[in-house]
């Protein structure tokens, strides 16, 4: 089978599985104890095991395999993990995240290496209490081990099914199909252990019967006429764990307590690998037994025909589909399995009654269903469908652009039917537009993504960071539910990642030095992100020390970028200015990440890319925050468009102050005397290498030029155009690979009669004028 | 000159060109086609070759994701099979290293291109 196809979702769905691993990992640091957290992470890595699996990349498979185990001890000890034990994790997830890479990159088949292969000595080590910590992780005698909450889990407990079945050797594929046997009975119920492991079944390794250990609300005789109707099983034999008679009312699936160890299980059982995939098990209300043990009783979930008994409805024979069945897993939402259960009437006491495995214990009744336990309901394999799907990015920039087109396509036939108007045709145009508008909106609204898939993965940049550096220091977010386009996240994975590590290198002070301020020796970086009208603004702040502007401003004089009135200026009244000169930096001694002189400019840069804006503002001792201003959505821009030698071209509003009719100074470099005092000029068509005459630049008196006063990275300052056209809102087209390399130009969009207008970085152009 | 036309996908009348900021002096500028915003190129320009006429229509050519076009004066589609080779490839051209060869048709000769290495030229130019 082929199963390239799934590639990329492989590839997205582990990427995304190895961000949240890493946000939690981080998280459990200062919760080593969070029994959810580690049983998140845990499932998490159990599934990028198996998807690993599935898609034949062995060190994938292997690695996770081993992190897998290694969650698993904490998971079933219930120690707190260690700052090292924590490492030790990461790395593995870094490990993966390169074999990611190369299977984005189809270096295939995928190679283990010499870091790889530490990585499994340490985690053999930490296995074997022989690295750290130890006592907690040192293997227990089997008998001693401290309690777990349930049995192990391939442990029958009372109440758990155990099916050992023989397949029929003479078919083709046996292991293979027992393996698909194991996905099958998953639909049953949980099943909580398998021998042998199911990877090795999928491996198509068999040489005996399997063994399940699963908890099901099934009875015996259920499951064994759901596998009398399974091809290729030569023998079955299903026996239930007796159970004690207190728990009897309760069914088999539910969540067991975590309040007192179990019953002792046979001890001469081999263990079981643990295979089971609980994210899809139901709530269950636990409850003290009646008899007052702290081994709690356990009450149905929302509601007992939610997985009572009854007759098997579906079952169908082992084919391709299968194997799609088990790649399918990859492809859905977290949905839930079975279909929503149907409102019970009278009229239709055999009506099936799908168990939602994810039902709410508020709901759950304290007895179980009558009509449940009269067998009316029954397993249905619900259709799967999901509320979301998946869609390459690329596609939806496509649908931006086609729409976009359509738009100046709309407007261009406007236009043509203005000269000669015809009112049903004004209609329909009319019309036309709104609908296209609405399109439009539609194909920008589903490229919108929160700001979170970014910063989940900060707080782990800024535990690595400042581990690297000595230094403590934790990362509050606020607001990182706002949504931006897609191309302004991709946009600001870098600039955020720079500000945080300048945030910790320069700004968060050593722990001892922020003691002696008086300040919590763990340094708080602040990630606010607000929308303010059509911005967003992101603000990144620190409590550290502040920036020592006189400092910075001797070292800009030092190095020969600015002289010392002007450095000094800055310094006073444009921090960000100052900071973001291109190889100025305050540090001595340049840091890992930080302290080279490359960074905030090109950060600046990158912002100004996406249209947007970067200050500084900084208090000695109390921390230096950057805001970064930027466009919510980047595919219709508000422009104000002008003409300068026969062309036209737009300016992003948002750098745009507002326009006048100037009476130009005398004297040179051109400059215009306003309200807000003397601004230097610049002219647009030095755009096209034409600027006016030296003649014509001559002022006379009382004459005046249109200009626009613009913000610039320096200041504000005019710039000379020979007309203003308007504002505009502009469908922004991509400039593509070839006009991309152009400093200064931030896009093009179409004009009504369709020549493309560009639109540029008045900054950058300023910059390129001098 | 002449290409292979395999490289073509259109040949379109230079129509509502911007010019391009900042871009080398052989980029005549940009045209709106069916959405497409395509990167004009002033080939004789590129070449560097002496006292070419005004381009009037630009030739669409058929590379990934690049829309770029060159323009020209004017267009002829000859038979391949009718061209016979000739001469010397005319080695006073600043960009010869760019020709492959010298060719006649009836009726015309023309200097054959190496078009990839042409496009190769531009887009590393940029």
């Amino acid at each position: 089978m082929d199963l390239t196809r799934y590639r990329q979702l492989y590839v997205s769905e582990t990427h995304e599985n190895l961000e949240k691993i890493s946000q939690l990992l981080v998280e459990l640091e200062s919760r080593p104890d969070d029994r959810r957290v580690i049983d998140i992470v845990f499932r998490l890595v159990h599934s990028t095991k198996g998807m690993s699996g599935t898609m034949g990349y062995t060190p994938v498979f292997e690695l996770a395999h081993h992190l897998e185990d290694l969650m698993d001890r904490f998971r079933r000890l219930q120690v707190p993990m260690s700052p090292a034990v924590i490492d030790v994790l990461l790395a593995g997830v870094d490990r993966i995240g390169l074999w990611l890479g190369d299977v984005e990159a189809e270096r295939l088949p995928l190679r283990t290496d010499q870091a790889a292969t530490t990585l499994h000595r340490r985690i053999e080590e930490l296995l074997e209490g022989r690295l750290e910590d130890p006592p907690t992780l040192a293997p227990h005698p089997r008998g001693t081990t401290p309690s777990p909450a349930v049995p192990g889990p391939g442990v029958p407990a009372p109440g758990d099914v155990v099916i050992t079945v023989e397949m029929d050797m003479k078919c083709p594929d046996p292991g293979l199909r027992g393996y698909l046997l194991h996905k099958k009975l998953m639909d049953l119920g949980r099943v909580r252990g398998v021998v042998p492991d199911p990877q090795v079944l999928r491996q198509g390794i068999i040489d005996g019967p399997i063994r399940f250990v699963m908890q099901s609300a099934l009875d015996v005789s259920q499951i064994e006429g759901y596998l009398s109707l399974m091809p290729d099983l030569a023998r079955v034999q299903v026996r239930r764990e007796d159970l004690p008679r207190t728990e009897r009312a309760a069914p088999a699936d539910a969540r067991v307590s975590v309040a007192e160890p179990p019953p002792e299980a046979a001890t001469d059982e081999p263990e079981l690998v643990f295979s089971d995939d609980f994210d899809v098990l139901p709530a269950g209300r636990v409850e003290p037994s009646p008899s007052g043990d702290r081994a709690a009783a356990v009450v149905p979930a929302l509601d007992a025909g939610a997985s009572a008994p009854g007759p098997i409805q579906s079952a169908h024979e082992f084919n391709e589909f299968d194997f799609e069945d088990v790649l399918g897993d990859m492809e859905r939402e977290p949905a839930p399995l079975h279909a929503p259960p149907p409102r019970r009437s009278p009229a239709a006491p055999t009506a099936a009654r799908p168990a939602p495995r994810n039902a709410k214990t508020a709901e759950t009744p304290d007895e179980p269903d009558e009509g449940a336990a009269m067998g009316e309901a029954a397993i249905v394999h619900a259709p799967r469908m999901t509320r979301s799907v998946r869609v390459r990015t690329d596609w939806l920039d496509g649908v931006l652009n086609r729409t976009g087109d359509l738009l100046i396509i709309a407007q261009r036939l406007w236009n043509r039917n203005q000269d000669d108007p015809n009112p049903a045709m004004t209609e329909a145009l009319s019309e036309l537009s709104r609908q296209l508008s609405a399109l439009h909106q539609d194909a920008l609204s589903v490229r919108m993504t929160p700001l979170s898939v970014l910063t989940g993965r900060m707080p782990r940049a800024v535990r690595d960071m400042a581990r690297r550096t000595g230094k403590r220091a934790q990362l509050v977010t606020q607001g990182d539910d706002q949504q931006l386009d897609r191309a302004i996240i991709e946009g600001l994975d870098a600039p955020l990642t720079h500000l945080l590590s300048n945030a910790i290198e320069h700004g968060i002070e050593a722990p001892e030095s922020r003691e002696r301020c008086g300040k919590r020796p763990v340094g708080t970086i602040t990630l606010t992100c607000t929308r303010v009208r059509d911005e967003i603004v992101i603000e990144v702040a620190d409590d550290g020390g502040g920036v020592d502007r006189a400092k910075l401003a001797e070292r800009a004089v030092e190095m020969g970028l600015l002289t010392r009135a002007r450095a000094e200026a800055l310094a006073a009244r444009d921090l960000g200015r100052l900071l973001c000169l291109p190889g100025l930096t305050s540090r001595d001694e340049p840091g890992e990440h930080a302290g080279r002189g490359v960074g905030l400019d090109a950060v600046r840069e990158m912002v100004n890319t996406l249209g947007g804006l970067l200050t500084v503002q900084s208090e000695a001792g109390r921390g230096t925050t950057v805001r970064l201003s930027l466009p919510r959505a980047p595919g219709i821009s508000k422009l104000l468009l002008v003409e300068a030698d026969a062309q036209v071209f737009g300016l992003p509003l948002a750098r745009v102050i507002n326009t006048e009719m100037f009476e130009p100074a005398a004297g040179t470099p051109p400059t215009v005397d306003h309200a807000s005092g003397r601004l230097r000029v610049h002219e647009l068509r030095a755009l096209l290498g034409r600027p006016l005459d030296p003649e014509q630049e001559e002022p006379t008196p009382g004459s005046t030029f249109p200009g626009v006063i613009c913000h610039g990275d320096d200041g504000s300052f005019v710039l000379r155009v020979d007309r203003v056209v308007g504002q505009q809102d502009a469908v922004m087209k991509p400039l593509g690979p070839l006009l991309e390399r152009i400093d200064g130009l931030l896009g093009v969009t179409i004009d009504p009669v369709g020549k493309p207008v560009f639109i540029v970085d008045v900054a950058c152009f300023v910059m390129r004028v001098g | 000159m002449g290409f292979d036309v395999s490289h073509v996908t259109e040949v379109l009348p230079l129509n509502a060109v911007a010019r391009v900021p900042w871009a080398p002096c052989w980029v005549s500028g940009v045209m709106n086609h069916q959405g497409r915003v395509l990167t004009l190129i002033d080939l004789g320009r590129f070449l560097e070759l002496a006292d070419t006429p005004a381009p009037t229509v630009a030739i669409l050519i058929d590379r990934a994701d690049v829309n770029l076009a060159l323009c020209v004066a004017e267009v002829a589609i000859v038979e391949a099979r009718d061209a016979v080779r000739i001469g010397q490839i005319k080695q006073f051209l600043p960009q010869a290293a760019l020709i492959t060869e010298a060719l006649s048709t009836p009726g015309l000769e023309f200097q054959h291109l190496d078009i990839e290495r042409v496009l190769d030229g531009i887009e590393g130019a940029f």
